[in-house]
């Protein structure tokens, strides 16, 4: 795991008491913490790329902490949920599991169980920064192939044979050799198994990366 | 020709008017003669039933009219007349009647008519005859020639007898009037042609009075030489001589046949009448025989001892006996042993003369069958009015009584207490659940007047509404709106219930009252008077547990808070050095989130605590935020947006605080539940609290939820009317009933966006109004 700024705990809570009490908490167990009364105003403030996790009320008035979690789940950049809630519901807790929420716990709560949670979702925040990261170096060499070395890349990770390659793009034999060794080295491939697995991430990021809660 | 039709009370009439008429010249002693055209006239209108009469005569002064008119009506339609001459050849006057009467004048009208006109002519003539005698006698000074002309005039004959001579000096229509030739007559002339049989009497009349120097007035027939037979009236005056023996006697004549012929008219028109009168008494005696004769009824006559006389074919059908066999027998042979007393007592009354009517009894019958038999009883009397004995009309009224005997068992079959009441107010029949319910043993009720079961705060008014509801008798419940009571024998009074029906019967409208014993009910009434109460108190509990989730969360937000901080807390003080600031912050906000949730619970026990209605002035600004503190959360959850507006010079309204948040919140929640299915549009809640009235405060509750069908937007406040799957639809009718109690209202309504407006009002408190 690579070193990280401290990670910093959004507080979505519209109790004010609430909001409060779990900053002092967050902050003596020596987490950075932000605080916002309602979904919109979370959704509203500068997002910085901080890493970190969202501590989120389900019971907002407005938009819902639920419906805090679907907006999220569409950005680019999603962040670890831990849900909070003045009375246990067991559907609710289930549809926030399902939508990806690293913990879902009642109030009051145990502060181990809370901080717990907390630690769990910063780590999958670094996991998924990390994915992203990855991800992109990949988007940034994929970007740098010229049109022809793209289209001997496709037919290589599809696996046809470079004089199959060389009948279709009506290239010689010897000239698919050189694009394909250019795009070995662009891609930073050592063999062609790496490069299939660079591509299927190129293609669906989520499907390897996905924000599933780790066990 | 009968003179009259078979009318008794015509004959009667006739008889009256003949009479009358008959009885003018006594009536008219005394009267001026110039007054007697219109009595006559009066008389005239009367006795005949007209509409018009006129009556003129020649004066006896000097021969100038007198005359009379009366007339009735005024209308055109055609009138028939009659004329009637007075005196023998209208030298008198005459008279004119109209009526319009179509058969005018009949016979009667006539006969009617001649009699007055020829008892006014003897009226007059005998005055004019008296008058004149009264000037001879007066004015003997005046010429005999002017004397004599003014009597011919008058149509009456004088003469002057000298007792010394015997001769008489006659005028010339004395001698007319005696049938005489003229010149000088002897006094014996004049007796002779007195009529034989008058002639004794009339002699000894002039006889006396000669010797006893008196007047004489007298009258009798003569027979003159023509053989024609006349009535004549005579006045004379005697006159002494000088030694006071009579010296000559000075008389005055009148013919007075019409008179005379008029009275014999009478005479055998009242003869007439008579025979009529018993001729028309007899077909009604027939009449009334064939009446008794045909009669359903057994009608009886008996002696005073009770020994029957007759028998009609009804008493033969009703009793089986034939009149042979009862006539001469006693009547008890109908009397049933066990009623054998009735008799003497009956008899009793009856030779007091005491009628007997209604007295309904039993009889037995030949074949020894009992019959319920209603009796009249009259008494006969002879025509000195000595009673003889009496007529008995027996009724079967075996059918009434079966029908009422079928009424009574109708009656104790009803499970109500039966009263009838007659049309006087006396109770005629109640039955066996009377004497449960109001502990009064039927016969000390029967004949009572129906007063005595009304409580006696209410028995004028009872008297009064009584005679209104005979005025338009119709089944209805008595005393619409009010908490009858009936008075119990031991003075108690009963809760009842009374309806009302008009029974026709013989005596006039009875009425039936059903009286039901509501006493159960009405105890049952307060019972569930008292259970609305408590389910009140129940709702309002359960309208707690809906909003359990949002006060656990009330609760729970506190105290989650004070383990945060407590958290927090300790580890600012591991911390090395301790973070003493931040710990001491931490337990400050303990501390005050500690008080927060000790508010919340105080707040939820006023909510449910069954307080006694205590009214206190309050502000409507503090009810809506207390009552959003308690639905807050909720609303959270629903992401409802809450918005609030409190009038800023909004006065204290008056009322049971607790009871009126109660009404606010339910309405809340119910605006809460109604935005839960709504997704397509924002959930928006608006309450707001401004001046309603004059004196009262308006509170709206809106929101933006499914709405309510405008036909059930009143029938959401009725009890047990619900439109949630698990609501008891309590809520809202115990809010309604809490708002009326207060002297407000609530309604619901539609608004210009989606969902329903629901608003109350409550009144300001006194100082602010």
């Amino acid at each position: 795991m690579t070193a990280a700024p401290q990670p910093t705990v959004f507080v979505v809570d519209d109790d004010a008491s609430s909001r409060r009490s779990l900053a002092n908490l967050l902050r003596s167990a020596g987490f950075e913490v932000e605080v916002f009364g309602t979904a919109q105003a979370y959704l509203e403030a500068p997002q910085p790329d901080t890493p970190g996790c969202l501590v989120l009320d389900v019971r907002l008035p407005g938009m819902s902490g639920l419906d805090l979690q679907r907006e999220m789940a569409r950005s680019r950049a999603p962040r670890p949920i831990v849900f909070i809630t003045g009375h246990g519901d067991i559907p609710m807790a289930v549809q926030a599991i399902k939508g990806g929420a690293v913990d879902f716990l009642a109030k009051p709560f145990r502060e181990q169980d809370l901080l717990d949670a907390i630690r769990r979702a910063v780590e999958l925040d670094g996991h998924m920064r990390h994915a992203r990261a990855d991800l992109a170096t990949l988007q940034h060499r994929f970007d740098s192939l010229s049109p022809r070395e793209r289209e001997v890349f496709e037919r290589v990770v599809a696996g046809l044979p470079n004089k199959q390659i060389a009948a279709e793009l009506d290239l010689s034999e010897a000239t698919v050799k050189v694009h394909r060794g250019q795009v070995m080295q662009k891609m930073q491939a050592e063999s062609v198994a790496e490069l299939v697995n660079m591509s299927a991430s190129l293609i669906s990021p989520a499907r390897r990366h996905p924000l599933h809660r780790l066990s | 020709m009968a003179l009259v039709a078979d009318d008794p009370l015509e004959l009667h009439r006739v008889v009256r008017e003949l009479v009358a008429l008959s009885t003018l010249p006594a009536a008219w002693r005394g009267t001026p003669t110039a007054r007697i055209p219109d009595g006559l006239a009066d008389i005239l209108l009367k006795s005949l039933a007209g509409e018009f009469a006129f009556v003129r005569v020649a004066s006896s002064q000097d021969g100038a009219a007198i005359e009379a008119l009366r007339q009735h009506g005024s209308d055109d339609a055609p009138m028939r007349m009659a004329v009637q001459q007075i005196g023998a050849d209208g030298g008198v006057g005459f008279l004119v009647v109209g009526s319009r009467r179509p058969e005018f004048p009949t016979e009667i009208d006539s006969l009617l008519l001649e009699v007055a006109a020829n008892q006014t002519a003897m009226i007059l003539q005998q005055r004019l005859a008296e008058e004149r005698l009264h000037v001879t006698l007066s004015e003997a000074e005046r010429s005999a020639e002017q004397l004599r002309l003014a009597l011919e005039a008058g149509r009456f004959g004088i003469g002057e007898l000298m007792f010394a001579t015997g001769e008489v000096t006659s005028s010339p229509r004395q001698e007319a009037i005696f049938g005489l030739a003229p010149g000088t007559h002897t006094s014996d002339d004049f007796r002779n042609v007195i009529h034989p049989e008058d002639c004794e009497r009339v002699v000894r009349e002039y006889t006396e009075a000669i010797e006893r120097l008196e007047p004489i007035h007298t009258e009798y027939r003569i027979v003159r030489p023509d053989g024609s037979v006349r009535w004549v009236e005579t006045h004379g005056q005697v006159l002494p001589d000088g030694n006071g023996r009579p010296g000559r006697m000075v008389g005055v004549c009148a013919d007075i046949t019409e008179r005379k012929q008029n009275d014999e008219l009478l005479r055998v028109a009242l003869a007439r009448l008579k025979d009529e009168f018993i001729a028309t008494i007899s077909n009604e005696l027939r009449w009334i025989a064939a009446i008794v004769e045909h009669s359903d009824d057994a009608i009886v006559g008996k002696t005073l001892d009770g020994i029957v006389t007759s028998w009609n074919p009804g008493a033969e059908r009703l009793y089986g006996y034939p009149a042979t066999e009862m006539i001469g027998r006693p009547i008890r042979v109908l009397v049933p042993a066990d009623h054998s007393d009735e008799v003497p007592e009956l008899l009793e009354a009856l030779k007091r003369g005491e009628a007997i009517s209604d007295y309904e009894t039993e009889r037995v019958t030949k074949a020894g069958q009992r019959l319920d038999v209603s009796i009249k009883i009259s008494p006969i009397r002879d025509a000195s009015g000595v009673l003889i004995g009496a007529s008995t009309i027996a009724r079967d009224i075996g059918d009434r009584k079966r029908a009422e005997k079928k009424l009574r068992d109708l009656l104790e079959a009803a499970p109500d207490a039966m009263v009838i009441v007659d049309h006087v107010g006396q109770i005629v029949m109640v039955n066996a659940q009377v004497e449960r319910l109001l502990g009064y043993r039927r016969e000390e009720l029967l004949g009572k007047r129906v007063e005595v079961l009304v409580p006696s705060a209410r028995r004028a008014e009872h008297v009064a509404h009584r005679g209104g509801y005979l005025q338009a008798a119709r089944p209805r419940p008595m005393g619409a709106g009010l908490e009858l009571t009936a008075l119990h024998r031991d003075g108690s009074e009963v809760p009842v219930e009374i309806s009302l029906s008009p029974i026709e019967g013989d005596e006039g409208t009875m009425v039936l009252a059903a009286v039901r014993d509501v006493s159960e009910r009405r105890q049952r009434e307060q019972q569930l008077r008292d259970a609305e109460a408590k389910l009140a108190h129940i709702s309002r509990v359960a309208t707690m547990g809906e909003l359990s989730t949002s006060i656990a969360h009330e609760v729970n937000q506190p105290l989650a808070a004070i383990v945060n901080d407590g958290a927090a807390c300790l580890r600012w003080l591991q911390k090395d050095p301790p973070a003493l600031a931040a710990a001491r912050e931490s337990v400050q906000h303990m501390i005050a989130d500690a008080n927060r949730a000790s508010h919340v619970i105080a707040r939820i026990r006023a909510l449910l605590a069954r307080q006694p209605p205590a009214k206190m002035a309050f502000d409507g600004g503090d009810l809506v935020r207390d009552t959003l503190a308690i639905v807050k959360a909720q609303a959270a959850g629903l992401g409802v947006a809450v918005q609030t507006q409190v009038a800023p010079d909004l006065p204290y309204a008056l009322g049971d605080r607790v009871q009126i948040q109660q009404v606010l919140l339910n309405l809340v929640v119910n605006a809460l539940d109604a935005m839960r299915g709504v997704r397509d549009r924002p959930r928006e809640l608006a309450i707001d609290v401004a001046r309603g009235g004059p004196s009262t405060v308006l509170v709206a509750v809106r929101d933006s939820g499914v709405g309510i069908a405008p036909e059930l937007r009143d029938r959401i406040f009725e009890p047990f009317y619900t439109t949630k799957r698990d609501g008891l639809g309590m809520g809202l009718a115990i809010s309604r009933s809490i708002v009326e109690e207060h002297g407000g209202q609530v309604w619901a309504a539609a608004h210009d966006g989606p969902g329903v407006i629901v608003q109350f009002t409550i009144p300001i408190a006194e100082e602010d109004v």
